[in-house]
């Protein structure tokens, strides 16, 4: 049975990746000539920053230590074309919804409401990488029923 | 109880669905069965109870609400498919709401009788409205839901509300 705190390290986790693989698509991506997929990818990871802080935050409070960021991730594969930078964005906040989603699961009271905040902002999110509406985002369990 | 599973609702309303509800429903009309619903999360001793309905849990009395918030929703984007403008957009709303309320055990609404198209303006304000009721609706059940299965479900139709209220079309013309 998963925790409320493993839930909440296992998303610390995910947005330590995120922030890491936003920031390298960012590095590789135009701001003048990408500047729809930049101002996206820009929101992203200020998004996620901002929960990786409050995550932090929340570990810390519990008394715990907030797991660290891994020295470095793997570098999703395609970047060197536009195409390929938004479908790697895509995947990422695919990932992320899925892990928001377990979160809610695994919470209650204010931070589960907390967590179907994050399904829902990294929902809207997806849209603005190419993603089109899903029927179950973070739930892909229920996709084929 | 984060982890607990999902909880059927009583079976007598899944009984009634399954015997009033023709098979198959991704068929495009507009009638179409319950489902089979959430058979890996159902325990043996509540299918048990199905001649005798036991009271409602709290968790089963939210799955209620929510369906008829979903039913209602399916029920007006279906009407606002009519209107040939907005054909493409609706389409696959409809196909959302369907295998959503699949998932929830929840009753498909009835055909409604033939009228003509809607006028696609105000069609489409009442999806965008009935979308973000909804939307609100399925937020607070996933707070309020004691299984985190059924909260995750809840708030993963409503990302998807989320999704579909941002791509409907802006307008459209006359």
């Amino acid at each position: 049975m998963t925790t409320e705190l493993d839930a909440l390290q296992t998303t610390l986790a995910a947005e330590h990746a995120a922030v890491y693989v936003l920031g390298l698509i960012g590095s590789r991506t135009s701001e003048s000539d990408e500047a729809e997929l930049y101002v996206a990818l820009r929101a992203a990871y200020e998004a996620h920053r901002d929960s990786r802080d409050t995550l932090v935050g929340e570990i810390a409070a519990l008394g715990e230590t907030p797991s660290p960021a891994a020295a470095a991730y793997t570098a999703p594969s395609g970047l060197d074309t536009t195409d390929g930078r938004y479908q790697a964005a895509l995947a990422l906040e695919q990932a992320c919804a899925s892990t928001y989603g377990a979160l809610v699961g695994a919470t209650s009271g204010t931070r589960r409401v907390e967590a179907i905040g994050l399904l829902n902002d990294v929902a809207a999110r997806e849209l603005s990488f190419r993603g089109i509406p899903e029927i179950f985002p973070g739930a892909d369990e229920y996709a084929d029923r | 109880m984060p982890d607990r599973p999902l909880v059927r609702r009583r079976t007598a309303v899944l009984g009634l669905a399954a015997t009033a509800l023709v098979a198959g429903c991704d068929h495009g009309d507009d009638i179409g069965p319950s489902g089979s619903g959430r058979p890996s999360t159902t325990s043996p001793a509540v299918t048990a109870t199905s001649s005798a309905p036991a009271e409602q849990t709290p968790d089963e009395t939210l799955v209620d609400q929510v369906t008829a918030e979903l039913g209602t929703a399916l029920a007006v984007a279906i009407n606002a498919r009519k209107a040939p403008q907005l054909r493409t957009a609706m389409a696959p709303l409809v196909k959302a709401h369907r295998k959503q309320l699949r998932v929830l055990e929840g009753q498909l609404p009835r055909k409604s009788p033939p009228r003509p198209p809607p006028v696609a303006a105000v069609a489409l304000r009442q999806v965008r409205r009935g979308e973000k009721q909804l939307q609100a609706a399925l937020v607070d059940a996933a707070g309020r839901a004691e299984s985190g299965a059924l909260a995750k479900l809840l708030a993963s139709i409503s990302a998807s509300v989320t999704q579909f209220l941002a791509t409907l079309p802006s307008d459209v013309t006359p």
